[in-house]
């Protein structure tokens, strides 16, 4: 009887300690690239920047970029990076505006060598620096292309 | 000048003095990374566009300063003010190897 | 005013997105444009960000070009003069022993005028190929046999037929178990269509260029893991002047975009 229990009770363990091992072996199936634990663990304020990618894509060759940013009263926009960081070369495209503006409408298409989220980080006149980022699946065609 | 890169430039929008008109740019420049290997394995050089310029009657309004994760065809949507008196839109590319091009539109003012 | 636009068009992106689990066609007379997912729709619509506008121009240069030999506009003048031939193609060689497709025969123009370096996927037979498709847009296929080589005709189009129902790769596929079965069938990114011809040459996104009709089959054959045909194989002739007598009636959209 006591035998049961003790089976029963060790069983459960075990399923319970097997579930738990599961779950952390899903988070480590994709783990990310030190610069996106870097951009992640900055405590940027995102206010103002709005960004739009397709939450999946149907290449990676070319996922469109949307951006939409307004600078707090009384400032700029001087700079925008934005950053891939599961790319070879993450710094994408930088872009400048000599005359500073106030708001910034911007499109463009990008290539993203996989499954990640695109920051873009905003540099306005008084130096200080704001982010925000997006995360974008990268999906591809299924049929083997010889060609 | 590369003549097998080419670009569009074109306007979105009423071209008013005053208004903010949606510029889209597209060029053909392959963007070779430097990734990629051919058929023998030899590695395909990098050249990929270095720098984007948008000018607005002469003076930059937009610099642009791609990497590797700038698709091909390079592809620009950007907005602008028009000017009272009109004038032109233009963007200038230049490459890894030092190759350059241009393309211009004229700001026809809307009465 | 223009900010609030811009931010509704950004909070709807993801119900576009969502929009593409919606169902796809099924009707087998359908063009392969109606299964691009909305982006790519809307891609195709704009000309000012449409990757085959660069292609176009190319072609158009291409057409009025004197730098090796004479231009293509010499001979033929401009190019919607040539719309009629377009849709007739492939056509039956002079010896009726074979097929030549647009590119092939813009491949043999182009080296008999001098430009001998040239393969059928070469950018400028394919923005001359994009450029020719593009007059025809509209037109239907008016693929028939020549009054003289009609059993030569009938012969490659038999064949073809035959090579459509025809298992064949590890897959052990043939193409009416996609095309003519599975129509509207999702395959990760993609989705199957009736593989109409009536798009071609096509921009690739996966290819991130422009490539032929030949390619296209090339890659069908790589995809059920079958040994690829070399390019300009009399098989993929006769698969393709099937594919446009199955498609008879039906108007060329011109060079489109596909994932």
């Amino acid at each position: 009887m006591s035998t049961a229990l003790a089976l029963d009770r060790r069983a459960c363990l075990t399923l319970l300690a097997v579930s738990l091992g599961g779950t952390v072996r899903a988070q480590e199936l994709a783990p990310e690239s030190v610069m996106a634990a870097a951009l992640r663990a900055k405590s940027w304020s995102s206010q103002g920047i709005h960004l739009e990618v397709p939450p999946l894509a149907d290449t990676g060759n070319a996922v469109p970029l949307a951006l939409h940013i307004e600078a707090p009263p009384g400032l700029s926009i001087t700079q925008i990076e934005v950053v891939l960081p599961e790319n070879p070369n993450p710094l994408a495209l930088t872009l400048q505006w000599p005359q500073a503006r106030s708001l910034v409408n911007f499109q463009t298409r990008l290539r993203l060598a996989g499954t990640q989220s695109v920051w873009v980080i905003a540099r306005y006149s008084d130096g200080s620096e704001r982010a925000r980022s997006a995360p974008t699946i990268i999906t591809s065609t299924a049929c083997l292309d010889g060609t | 000048m590369a003549t097998s890169v080419l670009a569009r430039l074109s306007f979105q929008g009423e071209v008013r003095a005053g208004r903010t008109v949606q510029a889209r740019w597209i060029c053909n420049h392959p963007m070779e990374t430097g990734f990629r290997v051919d058929d023998s394995g030899q590695k395909i050089p990098r050249n990929i566009i270095t720098q984007v310029q948008c000018k607005l009657n002469g003076e930059v309004i937009l610099q642009v300063t791609p990497g590797t994760g700038w698709s091909s065809p390079a592809f620009l949507n950007f907005e602008f003010s028009v000017p009272p008196q009109g004038g032109t839109l233009s963007v200038h590319w230049l490459d890894d190897r030092g190759e350059q091009g241009q393309v211009q539109q004229n700001l026809l003012l809307q009465s | 005013m223009k900010g609030s636009v811009w931010l509704a068009g950004i909070a709807l992106w993801p119900l576009m997105c969502l929009a593409q689990t919606a169902a796809w066609p099924v009707n087998p007379q359908t063009s392969g444009n109606a299964f691009l997912p909305p982006s790519l729709k809307a891609l195709q619509a704009d000309p000012g960000s449409n990757p085959v506008s660069l292609w176009l121009d190319r072609g158009e240069m291409a057409w009025r070009d004197t730098a090796t030999g004479p231009s293509c506009a010499s001979c033929h003048g401009p190019a919607s003069s040539l719309q009629g031939a377009v849709v007739q193609h492939p056509r039956l060689s002079a010896d009726g022993r074979r097929l030549v497709n647009l590119e092939d025969q813009i491949l043999a123009c182009r080296t008999r005028s001098g430009k001998a370096q040239d393969t059928l996927e070469s950018e400028e037979v394919l923005a001359l190929s994009a450029l020719l498709h593009h007059s025809a847009k509209g037109l239907p296929w008016q693929l028939q046999a020549p009054s003289t080589q009609q059993a030569q005709w009938q012969a490659r189009l038999t064949q073809g037929t035959t090579l459509y129902a025809q298992r064949m790769g590890r897959m052990n596929l043939a193409c009416v178990h996609c095309h003519d079965q599975n129509i509207g069938k999702q395959m990760r990114a993609d989705v199957i269509s009736p593989g109409h011809p009536t798009g071609f040459p096509i921009y690739r996104m996966s290819w991130q260029g422009m490539g032929s009709i030949d390619r296209r089959l090339r890659a069908c054959y790589s995809g059920v893991q079958a040994q690829l045909p070399p390019a300009a194989d009399p098989a993929l002739r006769d698969l393709e002047l099937f594919l446009k007598v199955r498609a008879s009636g039906m108007p060329l959209d011109g060079p489109s975009l596909r994932r």
